[in-house]
């Protein structure tokens, strides 16, 4: 049964087009806490697998790092089922995850705080706030964000449940994925490619977008589109 | 022993020889139930489990506690299928299968409605005869089945049973009842979100899986789906089943 704070925070997010209710909800969540701004994101087991919605350019950033890096809160918080709590990324972040802390502190990131997204031990996704200046969130401000991730988690719940009868996801949920197919197809191209499993295809074209510096999505539409390949010896031209 | 006593509207009334399907008995069959403190708090783990199939092992262990059965199962009945699930006993699997299969017996109709039905003994039912005598004939002579069923939706039923007749009385109807209906928010709940998590990761192994056959067979993507359709039709089997088994494998169903 949902907590009386988070039928509010659902009253206050659940109102006009449905389609708008994740962002509403990041919205409101980084309004009634003290942090700069808010993201959701799905991720399984593979790792980060698309963003829903985020509140600025900063918050995207700090989505777009953890899917292209394979690391960063959001990850060790989904692995492990618990919140990871970074109030002063510059002072702990770097040892733990080195890329993604150089990228997101670049992206103006100076605290993240990440809740996952669940239902008893099943998760879904990833709730990210983070703060422009470094701090940390007492303990009402934590119960606070805890629910909202559960009030993201019941949003996302609720457009599913009104996904059209046949369709696997709700148009929402599903241009998610969708617009990261590229990532997903190129994954399966290099495994052919460079004969190795899904995990390690992953790696090296996140590798690669890493190396070259540019966006996991623009290389990964080179690979579909054939202009990049990955050869056998982990080699690729381009 | 603090008890927890639920609101008591009207007293249970099983029966010796009738059936009673209690309309609202969400509210008025939970009449007299007395349940530990201790025990509502080991409900609560419910909520805990990893997936369907634990929740309602989780649930089964509960209600043979609580209802002094001696074996008990599940029937889910999801997106317009029903299965039966988690059978403590060999017995109970045959004895719900046959409901399932046939459509008849104590558990169906509460598949789709709240209430509860108390079978004294089988050998002697008259509603359900063809099933109760099969039932009866598992040596199942007891059977009380609840509806497990959210205030939004069925989710299923559960059935205990008991080898000896009139094993049964109205506290037990009572307890499972107040049981069924936190095991139905909890299995109602890990099958959405499983749903969903599947849902998603379905797409994204449909992704990884259409590129795999983009570079196998120099197609496109639209192409590949349309293979992956083909295979899944031919084979009967979900697309996201083969989606998985291609990127596990690496190689196409029949080499």
């Amino acid at each position: 049964m949902p907590s009386v704070r988070i039928r509010q925070i659902l009253a206050e997010v659940m109102v006009g087009d449905r389609h708008g209710f994740p962002a509403r909800l990041c919205l409101v969540c980084a309004e009634k806490l003290p942090v700069s701004g808010a993201g959701l994101a799905f991720m399984t087991s593979a790792g980060h697998i698309g963003t829903i919605t985020a509140t600025d350019g900063a918050a995207a950033e700090l989505e777009e790092l953890q899917q292209a890096l394979g690391e960063g809160p959001c990850v060790d918080a989904f692995r492990d089922g618990q919140p990871v709590l970074q109030p002063d990324l510059a002072a702990t972040g770097l040892s733990r995850w080195p890329g993604f802390t150089d990228g997101a502190l670049e992206a103006g990131v100076a605290a993240v705080f990440a809740f996952p997204l669940q239902v008893g031990a099943i998760r879904l996704g990833v709730l990210d706030l983070y703060r422009d200046s470094p701090g940390s969130l007492d303990q009402p401000q934590l119960a606070e964000a805890l629910a909202f991730t559960e009030a993201a988690t019941a949003i996302l719940l609720h457009l599913q449940g009104k996904a059209p009868p046949g369709q696997l996801l709700h148009p929402r949920l599903a241009e998610v994925v969708e617009s990261r197919r590229e990532i997903h197809q190129a994954t399966g191209m290099i495994t052919v490619q460079a004969a190795v499993d899904v995990a390690d295809a992953l790696l090296l074209l996140q590798a690669h977008a890493f190396g070259s510096e540019r966006p996991l999505l623009e290389v990964a539409k080179d690979v579909v589109a054939r202009r990049l390949r990955f050869g056998p010896a982990g080699d690729h031209d381009g | 022993m603090t008890l927890i006593r639920t609101r008591s509207l009207r007293p249970p009334t099983p029966s010796a020889t009738n059936i009673e399907i209690a309309a609202e008995a969400s509210r008025a069959d939970l009449a007299d139930a007395e349940v530990s403190a201790a025990e509502v708090a080991r409900w609560a783990e419910l909520h805990e489990a990893t997936g369907v199939l634990e929740t309602v092992d989780r649930v089964l262990e509960d209600v043979l506690r609580v209802a002094r059965g001696e074996c008990a199962g599940v029937v889910l009945a999801h997106r317009g299928r029903s299965a039966s699930v988690g059978a403590t006993d060999p017995r109970v699997e045959q004895a719900n299968r046959l409901q399932v299969d046939c459509g008849e017996g104590p558990s169906m109709p509460l598949t789709k409605a709240h209430g509860s039905v108390l079978i004294p003994d089988t050998a002697a039912d008259q509603r359900w005869p063809g099933w109760s005598r099969q039932a009866a004939e598992l040596g199942l002579r007891s059977a009380l089945a609840v509806s497990l069923a959210t205030t939004e939706s069925a989710v299923g039923s559960l059935t205990v049973y008991a080898s000896a007749p009139n094993r049964f009385t109205g506290d037990d109807v009572a307890k499972a009842l107040l049981l069924a209906r936190h095991a139905a928010v909890a299995v109602a709940g890990v099958q959405e979100i499983t749903d969903l998590a599947r849902a998603v990761e379905s797409r994204h192994l449909i992704g990884q899986a259409q590129g795999l056959l983009m570079e196998r067979f120099a197609i496109d993507a639209d192409q590949a789906f349309a293979v992956l359709r083909r295979y899944s039709q031919d084979g009967n089997v979900k697309l996201r089943v083969i989606a998985a088994r291609l990127v596990a494998t690496r190689s196409l169903p029949d080499g």
